[in-house]
């Protein structure tokens, strides 16, 4: 029976497309076809800081029921600061009771005597990302944009994005990021290594400012640092002593120089959202494929060892067993041989399940 | 067996999708009775890219048909009901469901003590991450509230409170304050609230909440102050999730009208299983089911009839395995392996782990993690589950597990350990269970399938587990008391039907396993020294007829709660001869 393992794509040149979303519904500002740069807002919408309730009724010695028509700005109105939503004349006209709004922002409802003011200080604007043509526009809520390029899908993410010029440091895919590779002149730049293990050298990393961070494998420890930055950080093979595999550090080494977008999103394995990096590349005559996905495990095939002593190692299949054999943790599971690079010359028996697909 | 048991010619299928895998059972009249006829399993595609759970649902029916060589579905894939006269198809299907994205909830009570705490017991029973929680007791302000609504953005609203027929102003402001936030939650996503509150409340409740979220009404929890009763409320809640995932799962729709409009929750079948055993003779004292699966874990205690379930959404051995460490020091989990490992280390196999929640352990170094991991997220959710059982559950110490008759541990990684011992290491060692009590595995899930079939056939869920579907690991005699290491703490003879004989003392600090055969019957007369507990009080004994399971009779002295020795090194020695006597070695 065909095992169907799980696809990582680690692709050299691909033709992508990625939705852009905006958290709440808002106006998008593109056109269907047009072609778009990476620094584009293509939406906006106003996201609110956080909401004021005023208590109308009370401000204006009335009861609940009573203040509907004493409201002078109406649901989705712009508001200003101390500017009135609600006023009344007391009797004879001789004195003027005024509800205000506590923030610049937006009345969003106003009902039962009081009013919600949501507090916006500014507009949430949503960016292409990537450069590319805008292929399908999500009515109020986003596009969807198309582009060619280089792919590289990670493990792990800390929710933030950004472009950049990639640069590569070390001169290795296992290659530590020490102090004596950080300089000022990564600022702005997206850096990428193939490890990361000590607290100190991120602490320097940040105090340039670089606009992301790739690693191939990084240190356990160091997760609530890295969760905590204000740039996005991809890690791309796993926690602990990983570096990047070969066709990773191949992929970053021929795009290094390049702009490219770091989207370290948190992955999401029900809506398929996993952290990557795109390097927009020129489109030959000929568009190239999309990335395949949901592929069976076959002889040929290249694939990457997840798990236990060749974890992180990428190889092809040689065979796949159908019938379950015993390994050595006392489980009987079907494995698969694979030629591993640097593994013995016969390939390695590697449990299916711990097989991913490099696409 | 009298007219009124024979079965009709109902051939079953039960479905289960879980968070990695979904399985599929197979339940049939053999010899006039109900037996657990064959399995197969899948992975679970309610995930991207398929967004299509009868994918998963094909491949695991194809491996059943394989395995049996019962033919279930026609040549497009399409599941044969009922049976057909030659034997294919099957007549009814059941299933039972825990996959899908994290269900956010909140809950609303009027009492933290009284609704709050009833709300949170039933919403605990379910799939639910509580992300916040409202009541008179919060010291937030009306706005601050709008934006903890906004900020959870809940998919399920549970609120309760007030008597039936008692005042109703305090709650109906909160649920104002619900309604203004969930109004300004982006369009889409419309949360299904569950009422089970005030009686009188439920048409304003409607008025309410009705434009921005589904209302579903549920007895209410307190109909009066002296009877709090959650079991309606519950059972509710259960059909309201299920709704929720039909909306949510890609496919659940058709599954749900072929299973007559019912999906169960997962924990529910199998709280519904635990607590009818825990009124059959073998449930005496109680009986305990823990369940470990990728994404969630859950544990179902029943006595008598009484089931206390709670589920731990979000902790797993799987994808939630990370969410351990948040839950545990990572010294409590190592402290399980028989090799020295750095702290970093550690969190690197359970980070990995949770990346990668799929994949298996093919060396021995990395069974005894994902065995170590497993015991820690057990306790983690024993700790979160014991708060609700009744007080008055017999026990030999309020800080210890209470005697259970019965243990049954589920999942992946107890029912596939490679040897029966290594799973039963593990409920001891997680469970740390006093007296005398009978250790079963289930690692295809029987437990939910039963549970589901007992609502539409409870003569097949009686008769399959007459059958002994289960693997029974055996009896486990675990002394309560404190020693020094190496004395005595009792003595222990076993006599097999048929004469033979064999006498031990065992000694405090230490497990041993008396082997008898699975099947096999023998009298166990067990014997503690002065200060120690079985079950039968401090120092008295016990003789009792057992019959021998996967490992044996295993004798559990290594006191309660089980003590560590300081030195790395002995505490290492010490956990490879556990897992030596137990035969997982």
């Amino acid at each position: 029976m065909a095992y169907i393992p799980p696809t990582s794509h680690v692709t050299l040149l691909a033709t992508l497309r990625r939705e852009r979303l905006l958290p709440l519904a808002g106006d998008v500002t593109v056109q269907p076809r047009q072609r778009v740069e990476a620094a584009d807002v293509v939406a906006r919408t106003f996201v609110a800081d956080r909401h004021h309730l005023v208590d109308v009724a009370r401000k204006l010695g009335l009861p609940d029921d009573k203040t509907d028509s004493t409201m002078v700005k109406k649901d989705g109105d712009a508001v200003k600061v101390g500017e009135p939503i609600a006023v009344r004349k007391t009797a004879l006209g001789l004195r003027k009771l005024t509800a205000r709004s506590p923030a610049d922002g937006k009345l969003v409802a106003a009902a039962g005597g009081k009013a919600l003011v949501a507090a916006i200080s500014k507009a949430f604007e949503l960016r292409a990302g990537i450069p590319g043509q805008v292929v399908t526009i999500l009515q109020s809520r986003g596009v969807v944009i198309e582009t060619t390029g280089a792919l590289l899908e990670g493990v792990w993410g800390n929710g933030r994005e950004d472009s950049a010029p990639l640069r590569l440091l070390g001169e290795s895919p296992v290659a530590q990021l020490t102090a004596a590779l950080v300089e000022m002149g990564m600022r702005g730049a997206l850096l990428a290594c193939g490890q990361l293990a000590d607290a100190a050298v991120l602490k320097q990393v940040a105090e340039v400012h670089p606009r992301g961070l790739i690693l191939g494998g990084l240190a356990p420890g160091l997760l609530a640092q890295v969760q905590a930055l204000g740039f996005p950080v991809l890690v791309v093979e796993g926690f602990g002593q990983r570096g990047f595999s070969a066709p990773a550090y191949a992929l970053l080494k021929s795009n290094a120089g390049r702009e490219a977008w770091l989207n370290a999103v948190v992955r999401d394995r029900f809506t398929g959202h996993r952290p990557e990096l795109i390097v927009p590349l020129p489109s030959p005559s000929t568009p190239p494929l999309a990335p395949v996905e949901g592929e069976a495990l076959a002889i040929g095939k290249r694939v990457r060892v997840l798990r236990g002593r060749d974890a992180g190692k990428v190889g092809t299949a040689l065979d796949v067993n159908e019938t379950p054999v015993l390994v050595a943790s006392g489980l009987r599971v079907r494995v698969a041989r694979v030629m591993l690079e640097g593994g013995p010359a016969g390939g390695t028996d590697v449990p299916v399940a711990n097989i991913e697909l490099l696409e | 067996m009298t007219n009124a048991d024979a079965p009709s010619a109902d051939t079953i299928l039960a479905v289960d999708f879980g968070t990695a895998t979904t399985r599929v059972l197979l339940f049939d009249v053999v010899a006039d009775v109900y037996r657990f006829v064959g399995y197969g399993e899948a992975p679970t595609t309610v995930d991207a890219p398929y967004h299509e759970a009868s994918e998963g649902l094909r491949h695991a029916l194809a491996e059943l048909e394989a395995v049996t060589g019962r033919v279930v579905v026609d040549d497009n894939a399409r599941l044969l009901m009922p049976a057909a006269p030659d034997g294919r198809g099957v007549d009814s299907f059941v299933v039972t469901a825990s996959a899908g994205p994290t269900v956010r909830g909140i809950l609303v009570g009027l009492l933290p003590d009284v609704s709050l705490d009833g709300v949170r017991q039933i919403a605990g029973s379910s799939y639910i991450a509580i992300r916040d929680t409202f009541s008179l007791g919060d010291t937030r302000g009306q706005d601050q509230q709008i934006d903890a609504v906004i900020a959870a953005h809940p998919d399920l609203i549970v609120i309760a409170g007030g008597t039936d027929g008692g005042a109703s102003d305090a709650l109906l402001k909160l649920i104002e304050t619900v309604s203004l936030a969930c109004h300004l939650l982006p369009p889409g996503n419309r949360a299904r609230a569950l009422f089970a509150g005030n009686a009188d409340l439920q048409p304003r409740m409607q008025e309410l909440l009705g434009r921005v979220a589904t209302v579903t009404g549920a007895a209410n929890v307190l109909p009066d102050l002296s009877r709090p009763q959650l079991g309606p409320a519950r059972a509710a809640l259960g059909q309201v999730y299920a709704a929720l995932r039909v909306e949510q799962l890609g496919g659940f729709s058709d599954l749900s009208q072929w299973a007559g409009g019912r999906i169960t929750p997962t924990a529910q079948a199998e709280g519904q299983y635990v607590r009818y055993l825990s009124k059959l003779p073998e449930g005496q004292r109680g009986v305990l089911s823990v369940n470990v699966g990728s994404a969630n874990t859950s544990v179902a205690a029943a006595w008598n009839g009484q089931l206390y379930l709670t589920v731990r959404p979000e902790l797993g051995v799987g994808v939630a395995a990370a969410n351990a460490l948040g839950d545990t020091p990572v010294d409590q989990i190592s402290r399980w392996l028989p090799f020295g490992i750095s702290d970093d280390d550690l969190r690197g196999f359970v980070l990995n782990k949770s990346a990668f929640p799929h994949t298996v352990p093919a060396e021995p170094e990395d069974l005894w993690l994902e065995l170590a991991l497993a015991r820690q997220v057990i306790r983690a959710a024993v700790r979160r589950a014991r708060p609700d059982w009744p007080e008055n559950a017999p026990g030999p110490r309020p800080e210890l597990l209470p005697w259970f008759s019965l243990i049954l541990g589920v999942g992946a990684v107890l029912g596939r350990a490679p040897k029966p011992g290594l799973a039963a290491l593990v409920l001891l060692d997680a469970l740390q269970p006093g007296g005398i009590t009978r250790l079963v595995a289930d690692g295809q899930h029987l437990a939910a399938a039963l549970g589901a079939v007992a609502y539409v056939n409870p003569l097949a869920t009686a008769q399959v587990h007459d059958s002994l579907a289960f693997t029974d690991l055996g009896l486990a005699v675990s002394l309560v008391g404190r020693g020094r290491a190496g004395e005595a703490a009792c003595q222990v003879k076993l006599v097999e039907d048929g004469g033979a004989e064999r006498e031990v003392e065992v000694a405090y600090g230490t497990l041993e396993v008396l082997p008898l055969p699975m099947g096999r019957s023998a009298k166990l007369s067990v014997k503690p020294r002065t200060g120690y507990n079985v079950g039968q009080g401090v120092g008295r004994g016990r003789t009792l007829t057992v019959t021998g399971g996967a490992v044996g009779v295993i004798i559990d002295a290594r006191g309660r709660p089980i003590a560590f020795p300081r030195a790395p090194e002995q505490r290492q020695e010490m956990v490879k001869q556990w897992i030596f006597k137990l035969g997982g070695g």
